[in-house]
């Protein structure tokens, strides 16, 4: 760092507010500090491959500040591949990606952004040329080479691998409802590959670049990986309900709800639970972390949480403007208050029928009427 | 010919107590959910709304609890009412609609493990739209099914004095 004209002090106020970002302890400043200058000095080598994705993910990872993107990509970390920022291309990028696996293998992370298509033989997604030849509209040309294929070359090599937004993770959109291309997450194909290979989910759609970035500082830092839930997401930023720590909590606690997109009164901060808000099931720390550097995040810009880092997303957790998940029971895949009115009508049919039947029924009792 | 039912006057004043609270409670909680006033509705009104709902799920619960002591181990002499069985249901159902409406009213409250046991509130206010028809309906049959048991089935009178109910 000294070499940069970065002064120790100047060093240690950096690691101080990349611990305030993180949202740890300021007695931690020492251990980030060394997790720092370790990055700086060994430079632990990263590829990013991206499967069915819309390279959001990318997108936000830039967005990151502390330390920035061009820093983290070129100073702290290695990154050896990443189809977005690098500047090679064809042979010569593919060439890295075969090298780092064989010339490195147990000391690169493998990111994977976007999940992976298994239909076809994972034709729907490929990228780079396999070796073989095959013929092609009576051409013979270099088959395409599926992200199954790099999967299979890429995980067992890897000292981890680092599932990054909702698709990666949970498979997401692509995998949502009838996916023809038979998408699965990432880490399912990794549990094919090589069973004990340690998977870390990072939600989100996108994933948040100090998710990313705080994760792989816990990994220098404690040189394990982190503390994760039940769904292989570090605790740190997955383990609070954002319902508990939302802005609006007070007005779902009164029971001032938003309940028409018109109301005018959008100063009064009203719960945006009825419209759709999915913060009561999601964990994450948006609240308290924010987006863009902290300047805002959904619900503070008058918009549903959706629930992108949660399993469920999207598949679950949509209509996205519909206030409760549908009822799905037996099949019955549809909303508690249709399911109510129908079972309102069969009641009433029901309560009919019988009435009629032994109405009709019935004798005039002898005697004439009581 | 069917026979002459007699209930004890306390469990007629208890059931008609029930029977209001949890239409009570009933209403405000669809208004909760599905608002029957569009569009702005002024704080207070949610406050009443949410304490009339809080003051009637506390009866139902209440006269559910006494009702099956009541029908079990306290039950009075000559206490011919048919259909035990089904208020035993409705009375175990609405201890748990007590549960359920105190968890989305008050979901920070001594509730709060059965939001956390749903995995998030928004799945408890699911549970919840769901039983308030379960519940709306479960009695709707009963009065009916009772109904049919009663010497006046089907015609639709007040009973006479002295008349089996």
């Amino acid at each position: 760092m000294e070499g940069k004209g970065v002064t120790r002090r100047q060093f240690i106020k950096y690691a101080g507010a990349t611990a305030a970002l993180l949202g740890l302890s300021q007695s931690l400043v020492p251990e980030i500090a060394r997790a720092l200058e370790e990055l700086t000095s060994g430079k632990p080598p990263v590829l990013w491959i991206q499967g069915q994705n819309c390279t959001g993910c990318s997108v936000s990872f830039l967005n990151t500040n502390f330390p920035n993107a061009a820093e983290l990509v070129l100073d702290k970390l290695s990154v050896r591949y990443h189809p977005t920022v690098m500047a090679a291309a064809g042979d010569l990028a593919f060439g890295v990606l075969e090298e780092t696996a064989k010339e490195l293998a147990g000391k690169y992370v493998l990111v994977v952004e976007g999940p992976i298509p298994t239909a076809e033989d994972g034709e729907f997604c490929t990228f780079g040329l396999e070796k073989e030849t095959a013929s092609f509209n009576g051409y013979q040309r270099r088959k395409d080479k599926p992200m199954t294929v790099w999967m299979e070359e890429l995980v067992p090599g890897a000292a981890a691998v680092i599932a990054l937004g909702n698709c990666a993770s949970f498979g997401g959109i692509p995998a949502a409802n009838a996916s023809v291309t038979g998408t699965k997450p990432a880490q399912e194909i990794v549990k094919e590959i090589s069973k004990d290979k340690p998977v870390i989910n990072i939600g989100g759609c996108p994933s948040h670049p100090d998710w990313f970035v705080g994760t792989v500082l816990d990994y220098l830092i404690n040189k394990r990986v982190p503390e994760l839930d039940k769904h292989n997401r570090p605790k740190a930023f997955f383990g609070k309900l954002i319902h508990e720590n939302c802005e609006r909590r007070a007005s779902f606690d009164a029971g001032l709800f938003l309940e028409d997109w018109n109301d005018n009164n959008p100063d009064f901060k009203l719960c945006l639970f009825k419209m759709g808000c999915k913060g009561p099931v999601t964990y994450a720390d948006c609240p308290t972390r924010r987006w863009n550097s902290g300047v805002n995040w959904c619900v503070g810009a008058n918009a549903p949480c959706h629930g992108c880092a949660e399993p469920t997303f999207y598949k679950e957790l949509s209509p996205l403007y519909e206030p409760l998940p549908n009822v799905n029971f037996l099949g019955i895949n549809t909303t508690a208050e249709t399911l109510g009115w129908v079972a309102a009508g069969a009641t009433a049919v029901g309560i009919g029928a019988h009435y009629l039947y032994k109405q009709l029924g019935k004798k005039a009792p002898e005697g004439g009427e009581e | 010919m069917k026979g002459k039912i007699r209930i004890p006057g306390p469990a007629k004043v208890m059931y008609a107590t029930y029977l209001t609270a949890l239409a009570i409670s009933i209403y405000v909680g669809f208004n909760n959910l599905h608002p029957f006033l569009e569009g702005w509705r002024y704080p207070w009104q949610m406050s009443i709304a949410q304490f009339v709902n809080l003051v009637t799920i506390w009866i139902v619960a209440l006269t559910a609890g006494v009702y099956i002591y009541y029908a079990t181990l306290g039950k009075p002499k000559g206490w011919n009412e048919p259909m035990a069985w089904y208020r035993i249901v409705l009375a175990l159902l609405a201890i748990w609609y007590f549960l359920l409406t105190y968890a989305v009213l008050l979901p920070n409250s001594w509730m709060k493990w059965l939001n956390d046991a749903f995995g998030g509130i928004a799945n408890t206010w699911k549970t919840y739209d769901v039983f308030l028809w379960i519940v709306l309906l479960a009695n709707i049959i009963y009065i009916y099914a009772r109904w049919t048991k009663s010497e006046r089935f089907p015609r639709l009178r007040a009973a006479a004095k002295g008349e089996g109910v």
